[in-house]
Order: C-alpha cells, then sequence, then structure tokens
C-alpha cells in the first residue's frame, strides 16, 4: 500500500501533495517539470490549478464530500484523467490519488504519469 | 475566503450531492460545449460506468439516445433554442431497450458560467405499465362493444332469417306449381281442361302476392347482410392493432368505424350526427390509438347526456372537423350538463374522476391526453358551458415535422 512517505521518497514519477483545503504542500522536480512550475510558484497554488476548467465543479464537489465523508471513488486506483499544465496545455495522465492523517493533517496525494510515458 | 467559510460550503456541497446522488433520476451539468461537468450518482449508476470516467467526456459519448420521430438531440436542442427547455422522449440502447424522458435547459448563471442541466428519467416501465393499461382497456372496450355489436346484428339476422324462410317456403310452391305444369302438358288432352287446372293453381300460388313481397324481401336481405358485413369490418378495423407509427389516416372513416361499433352504446340515450365532409379528413395518426380516443369521448358524452336525461329524453352528440393549416381539428360535442370551472382543469390528471363509483377509473382522459401529446404528436383541448354542454377537440398535425438531428 503506497503512502504519503512514498510519495515524499518518490522521484521519477510526478508527485503533488495537497492539504484538506487543495493547497499543495509538496511536488517533486518531475512534477514541476512536467507541469511548467517553479518550486515557489506551485508552492502558491491551488489543486484545482492543475485540473482544467471544465473538471474544476466535480473535483469541488468530490473533495468536498471525501473531507465531509471520507467516502471517495478515486481513491487507490489507477484512473486516466486530464490534468492542465501552467501553459495551458490540457494532457491525459494516469493517475493514483492517496490520503492519509499526518500529524493530524489530512494530506491527499497522488502520483501522476503522462499517458504515453515510460 | 476564511478556512471556516470553506468548510461550510464544502460541508453545503456534500449534502447536496448526496441527496442529489439519492433520488432515482440521473442529472448532469453540462458545459455550453456539451462536456460533462458534473452527474449525479445516479448517473453513474444507470449507465455502469464509474463516475470518475464520464467526467470531461462529451454527452453524446456518454449515451447515445436516437429520436424516436426524429426530434432533435437535446444538445442540438438547446443550441437552437437556448432561451427554451426541452422535455423530449428518446430510445436509449443499453442492455435493453430502454425510453427515457429527458428534461434539459441552459441555467441562468453568469454567462461564463453558464451551463446546461439535464435530467434523465427512465420511463420504460411507465410507458409498459401504460401500455399494457391501454392494452387491458382496449380489450375491455372490445369485450363491451362486442356484446353491442352482437346486438345490433342480431336484428338483420333475425329478419334475414325469416326472409328466407318465407323464400324457402313460397319458392316451393313456384316449383311446385312449375312442376305440375309440366305434368300436365304431358298429361292432358283437352286444351280447355288443361287451362282451367292451370288457372285454379295459379289463383292457389297467389303469384301477385310473391311479385310484390319477394324484391321486396331479397332487398331487405341484401340491406341486412350489409349492415352485419359493415358491422364485421368496423369490428375488425377498431379491433386491429395496426401500426404503431404515425401514418396518414382518414379521420372520417375513423369515426364511422367507431359510430358503427359503438351504436349499441349510445342510440338509446342519444342521437349521434356526423358533420364531415368528404376530402380533407387526412391527418397524421395512429388508428388503433385514435379509435381508442375517439370512442372514450363518445362513450364519456353518452355518459354525461345520460346523467342530465336519463331516460325522459335523447340528447344530442355531434361530431365534425376544421381544417386549419397545420392540424385537422376534430370535435366531439354533447349538450349534457357541461363540466364545472373548478374540476375542468383537472379532467386530464390521472385517476381524476366526476362518474359515480364503479363508473369509471378515472383513466380515460388521462390516458388519451398522454397519448394525444406524446405519441400522436397532437393535442386535445375542451369547451364547456354549465347547463349547456361540452365540446372537446382533437387536433391531429397534418404534416409530420423532419427536423435534422
Amino acid at each position: 500500500m503506497i503512502t504519503i512517505q512514498n510519495l515524499y521518497d518518490e522521484q521519477d514519477i510526478p508527485v503533488v501533495i495537497v492539504n484538506n483545503q487543495g493547497d499543495i504542500k509538496y511536488t517533486n522536480k518531475t512534477f514541476n517539470e512536467l507541469f511548467v512550475y517553479d518550486e515557489l510558484t506551485i508552492l502558491s497554488k491551488n489543486i484545482l490549478d492543475i485540473i482544467p476548467p471544465n473538471l474544476r465543479d466535480a473535483h469541488n464537489i468530490g473533495f468536498s464530500r471525501y473531507v465531509n465523508t471520507k467516502e471517495s471513488k478515486i481513491m487507490n486506483q489507477h484512473l486516466e484523467l486530464q490534468a492542465i499544465k501552467s501553459t495551458g496545455e490540457i494532457f491525459v495522465a494516469t493517475h493514483y490519488i492517496i490520503s492519509e492523517m499526518v500529524d493530524d493533517e489530512m494530506l491527499v496525494g497522488a502520483t501522476i504519469k503522462p499517458v504515453g510515458s515510460k | 475566503m476564511s478556512e471556516e467559510l470553506i468548510n461550510q460550503l464544502r460541508g453545503t456541497l456534500s449534502k447536496l450531492e448526496l441527496a442529489l446522488g439519492l433520488i432515482k433520476e440521473s442529472i448532469l451539468l453540462l458545459n455550453l460545449d456539451g462536456t460533462i461537468q458534473w452527474c449525479n450518482e445516479s448517473f453513474s449508476n444507470y449507465i455502469e460506468k464509474k463516475h470518475i470516467e464520464i467526467l470531461g467526456k462529451h454527452f453524446n459519448e456518454v449515451i447515445q439516445l436516437n429520436a424516436i420521430h426524429g426530434e432533435m438531440l437535446p444538445l442540438d436542442y438547446l443550441k437552437k433554442n437556448p432561451e427554451e427547455e426541452l422535455i423530449q422522449e428518446y430510445h436509449y440502447k443499453n442492455k435493453t431497450h430502454r425510453i427515457l424522458n429527458i428534461y434539459a435547459a441552459k441555467t441562468k448563471l453568469e454567462e461564463s458560467t453558464e451551463s446546461y442541466v439535464i435530467v434523465i428519467s427512465d420511463i420504460t416501465s411507465k410507458k409498459e405499465r401504460e401500455q399494457i393499461m391501454l392494452q387491458s382497456q382496449k380489450l375491455e372496450g372490445i369485450g363491451t362493444l362486442a356484446a353491442g355489436v352482437a346486438h345490433e346484428m342480431n336484428t338483420p339476422i333475425q329478419y334475414i332469417n325469416d326472409n328466407m324462410a318465407f323464400l324457402r317456403d313460397n319458392v316451393n310452391d313456384v316449383i311446385q306449381f312449375a312442376e305440375l305444369i309440366c305434368s300436365m302438358v304431358q298429361r292432358y288432352d283437352s286444351v280447355e281442361k288443361l287451362r282451367n287446372d292451370i288457372q285454379t293453381t295459379y289463383e292457389n300460388v297467389d303469384f301477385e302476392y310473391l311479385r310484390q313481397e319477394v324484391p321486396a324481401c331479397i332487398l331487405q336481405t341484401q340491406n341486412g347482410t350489409e349492415i352485419i358485413t359493415r358491422l364485421v369490418r368496423s369490428m375488425k378495423e377498431f379491433s386491429h392493432p395496426g401500426s404503431k407509427d404515425l401514418d396518414l389516416i382518414d379521420v372520417k372513416r375513423v369515426v364511422e368505424t367507431v359510430v358503427d361499433v359503438t351504436r349499441n352504446e349510445w342510440k338509446y340515450i342519444s342521437e349521434l350526427e356526423i358533420e364531415i365532409e368528404d376530402g380533407c379528413n387526412k391527418a397524421y395518426s395512429i388508428q388503433s390509438e385514435l379509435n381508442q380516443i375517439v370512442m372514450n369521448l363518445i362513450v364519456n358524452a353518452r355518459d354525461a347526456i345520460e346523467e342530465k336525461y336519463g331516460a325522459e329524453k335523447k340528447g344530442i352528440i355531434k361530431i365534425y372537423t376544421k381544417n386549419t393549416e397545420d392540424f385537422l381539428e376534430l370535435f366531439i360535442e354533447d349538450n349534457a350538463n357541461g363540466i364545472p370551472e373548478k374540476v375542468i382543469n383537472k379532467i386530464f390528471d390521472p385517476f381524476f374522476t366526476t362518474k359515480a363509483p364503479g363508473k369509471g377509473t378515472g383513466q380515460g382522459l388521462a390516458i388519451i391526453y398522454s397519448a394525444l401529446t406524446s405519441k400522436l404528436k397532437g393535442s386535445i383541448d375542451v369547451q364547456s358551458k354549465i347547463g349547456e354542454g361540452t365540446t372537446f377537440k382533437i387536433s391531429l398535425p397534418k404534416k409530420l415535422k423532419k427536423e435534422s438531428k
């Protein structure tokens, strides 16, 4: 089972970790390169900034449900979802999303691997 | 925005999502290019796909709808008529053929966040129940009418039988007379005696009476068989399921058929006048459905007249048509008591009836309304005056809209 600590240790696959407000708390270098952000800028962003506008309502609703009920339909499975780079380019990537309480804080993390990449 | 406020809003969103997931209908939120932004759990369960796999896909890619009568698909309709809402039935083939009722409209939000809302109800079971109810009502109607038609046939059959007995007896006399003449010609040597005997026998047969009665008897028999033939044809036309699709049909013929098969239902209660000119009586409809509609309205008019006049005197049912550019309007009018203003808006509601318990189920007009406004692409209106009577107007389309898909 993948843990948040595993995500911190991952360097080859793009990784993002957010808090229960969706604020981005951690990304690895591979993530920053893929999404075309520098480290400082990405840490001032919210997870909505890497979700295409079409899917933001669905994310808001689903994320709210998870925070309130801890019921999720998307955790711990490989899912092909769209993401958006800082350049506006939308691409499809395989997401693997997990959640864990770390020091009394709920963190949600994901690996995001573009479809077609090795 | 404070964290507390965000948490409150998240709580509200969650409650709404959970509530919307519990209802049977599917609800979708699309952006204006048709991409699904959100759907409730009922929709993902209905199409048996993961919620997350649906989001971001185009509506037409996720659910392939087929028009029933060439209607535009929901998104095409909304693009063409952005200020209108759509309520329309479509076919949907999943594992089985389903019928969906779709409501679609544009949400009144700021321009940048405008969306389409689509609500989908699977009405297949409801349609099947309606079909069964319609069929059982039709069978019940045919059963009732069959007794009436049998009664209508009984009179001509009786006099045809009497006439045949009369012809049998008298033709026998004529044959005997002819045979007698033949034998006499062979046997008699005196012409005078032969003439006297023929005259006596001729007078016994009463040829004068037969000359008058036999042609009349044959004519009446022919009339009788024509009545029976017409009744059998009408009954056959009435009960035949026919096409299930809209067809150009002769509405006058439908009226005549129904009037024939219902004659025994109204003839002791009311006169019935048909004022429909030949020609210009064709409209698109489904014959079996229209048969049922006209029959129900005639029987309703009969019931209303019976309630007003009882056995004292007969009322009048008038059936006539008017042509407009797009519709053939069929009017069925009675001179009964009329419908009170306080109930006239409810008469097409299912299970609403003003008839005495056991006399009406309140389904007749509801089924007529549903059939006319959905399947038959027509409409029904009612005008009524207390003490003077009621007129139902059925509008049937003369052209079918061929809308681009």
